[in-house]
């Protein structure tokens, strides 16, 4: 039986330390890793931590919930990209996300009269950069090529549009 | 491709230009361990608490509304009735020194507001609540961030006139205090009746005390989503095809609201709590809930037709927030706070909006008069039979309303009051000024009512 206010303490630990950056599934598995590695000396003295309810609740969740939910992720980027159609602005979306680390898992781009629009999903597992870096270059290359590029994790789509 | 490019489309449009937001993240937080013998231990204590569990708060949402790219207007807390937690206070000196250490905790962890100055005395008051209660108008005007709210009706209790004069008098006393910036004071009060115990919105945010330790709850928005959903459907469209469209905008705010609120409980460790789907306007235009009500047909909100338009536009609100989530709780209906509405304030200014029309539309939709300047002569009768009006409509119809009323210091029928920020912009609209304070000063009780022979 798993000591669930102390899975919540390591959970609230790790993420205080990692931040927002927090990889998921890393939080999980390390998480996993530190329980297991302490779990005989707490067996040991398997007293109620005491603490509260809230608390408890989380931590379960934190390792079995997470993770394994294929509703939409938490690493993949929708980026959007609307306005004038002008050579070079697929080129510079994909420079940025290549010089991040974030590999192209689905891409779409069109014309219709003079007006560009791309969408694209990208993993962002192995980003080298925090989502505020990205968007700020993203920014910065949206002002240069004259287009407005918009970067969203996917879950928020699915949640808006899947039932 | 997973998403069509409408798809897409649609949502980088409302978070981009429809001003879709969630209005508020607030961390609801049990104070009662913190209650002690001495007012200042109690206070202590609290300011520790809030200090410990909000302190990553603020930027923890940040981050998410950053990777999502949904703004996240206002990240706030509410605290158990701090009139629970005053155990030791003898005097009003001794509320105000919880008060002061509650707005400071507030301040140091950033958040712009923090509900739960609070009491519940719709059956009477206790010694602490007697003093806590003329502690309120002082501690509002003397902090920046606190809220207060005071529920004086239930459903099952009736409505406690003696609380309601009182509230009355209280008004007036903390619209003195704060005479310079307009009665700013009561823009920071409400009373209730029906007060729910999870409502993330202020000013009547508290964490009732059937709540847990602590949880996140989240009050989404998007009047501008739905205001150009409406503008733009046909104007020959149905009603029933109207309310069907409006249905499916909010399934999609309330969901983008649960993802905000599920993640940032996640992070911070705690418990989500509830989603509350109240359209919640702001100054900006567009971003309108009187918009949305004029885009229905109608040349101003206020004319006659438009309590059932709003009937129509809270029920679908809540339908399809109801299908796209389990956690709905709070309010969840349409916020008509008139100062904070573009809209309802040139509509309260060309004489189409009145305080009347304002008390009809109030049991169809939540919350009730919310931010209505009135003169500054409006006598504490007046005003508390204002509230008594209001606090009926609660109680006979089994729903939460709630009156935040300033009566703006020196200011007379058709001036302007500026509060700043979301606050907005108050136009001083007309009291009928007939006498009532025979009324007020039978005080005594109102029985609850029936709950058969329903007519």
């Amino acid at each position: 039986m798993a000591n669930e206010e102390l899975i919540y303490r390591i959970t609230r630990a790790v993420y205080g330390r990692l931040g927002a950056q927090a990889d998921e599934r890393t939080v999980e598995n390390l998480v996993t890793d530190i329980y297991r590695a302490i779990e005989p000396v707490v067996e040991g003295n398997n007293g109620d931590a005491g603490g509260d309810g809230a608390g408890r609740r989380d931590g379960k969740r934190g390792l079995t919930a997470h993770g394994g939910e294929a509703e939409g992720s938490s690493d993949r980027l929708i980026v959007s990209v609307f306005g004038v159609d002008n050579p070079g602005i697929v080129a510079g979306v994909a420079q940025i996300l290549a010089e991040s680390g974030c590999s192209i898992a689905d891409i779409n781009q069109t014309v219709v009269q003079g007006k560009f629009a791309m969408v694209i999903i990208a993993d962002s597992t192995n980003s080298n950069a925090p989502v505020a870096t990205l968007k700020e270059r993203f920014r910065a290359a949206g002002d240069k090529l004259g287009v407005r590029i918009y970067a969203q994790r996917e879950d928020l789509f699915n949640a808006m549009h899947r039932i | 491709m997973e998403y069509s490019q409408a798809e897409i489309l649609q949502t980088v449009r409302m978070t981009e230009m429809e001003h879709l937001d969630v209005r508020t993240v607030t961390l609801g937080l049990s104070l009662r361990d913190c209650a002690g013998d001495s007012i200042e231990r109690t206070a202590e204590r609290v300011r520790a608490k809030i200090e410990r569990t909000a302190e990553r708060l603020v930027q923890t949402v940040d981050e998410i509304s950053s990777e999502l790219g949904i703004s996240v207007a206002n990240k706030r807390i509410s605290i158990t009735p701090a009139a629970h937690v005053a155990t030791g206070a003898r005097s009003v000196a001794d509320c105000l020194k919880l008060a002061r250490a509650i707005d400071e905790a507030a301040t140091h962890v950033g958040v712009d507001f923090l509900g739960g100055y609070s009491a519940l005395v719709q059956k009477g008051w206790t010694n602490v609540e007697d003093v806590f209660l003329a502690s309120i108008p002082e501690a509002l005007a003397t902090t920046k961030r606190l809220c207060s709210s005071v529920n004086v009706a239930t459903t099952r209790a009736g409505i406690n006139m003696d609380a309601v004069a009182r509230v009355g008098r209280l008004i007036k006393e903390a619209a003195e205090l704060t005479r310079a910036e307009g009665g700013l004071a009561c823009a920071k009060f409400v009373c209730f009746a029906n007060a729910v115990e999870d409502n993330p919105f202020m000013a009547g945010a508290f964490h009732g005390v059937g709540e847990g330790e602590a949880v996140i709850n989240v009050g989404v928005s998007g009047p501008g989503v739905v205001n150009h959903a409406v503008r733009h459907a046909p104007r020959d469209m149905p009603l029933h095809e109207l309310a069907e469209l409006i249905k499916k905008l909010s399934f999609k705010l309330a969901r983008a609201g649960e993802l905000v609120g599920r993640e940032a409980a996640r992070r911070l460790g705690l418990r989500f709590g509830i989603i509350d789907l109240s359209l919640a306007p702001t100054p900006l235009r567009g971003d309108s809930v009187a918009e949305i009500i004029e885009a229905f047909g109608f040349e101003r909100a206020g004319a006659p037709g438009t309590t059932a338009a709003l009937a129509l536009l809270t029920d679908a609100v809540k339908k399809g927030g109801v299908m796209a989530s389990s956690a709905v709780g709070g309010m969840s209906g349409a916020f008509i706070p008139v100062s904070e509405d573009a809209a309802m304030i040139d509509a309260a200014r060309v004489g189409a909006l009145s305080l009347e029309k304002l008390e009809a539309w109030t049991s169809v939709c939540s919350v009730g008069l919310d931010m209505i300047a009135v003169p500054g002569a409006t006598s504490a009768e007046t005003i508390a039979a204002i509230i008594a009006d209001e606090m009926a409509i609660g109680v006979t119809n089994s729903k939460t309303t709630a009156v935040r009323i300033i009566p703006a210091p020196g200011r007379v029928v058709g001036d302007m009051v500026e509060f700043g920020g979301l606050l907005g912009t108050a136009p001083v609209m007309a009291v009928n000024n007939f006498n009532c304070a025979d009324f007020i000063r039978r005080g005594g009780h109102i029985p609850a009512p029936i709950h058969s022979l329903r007519n």
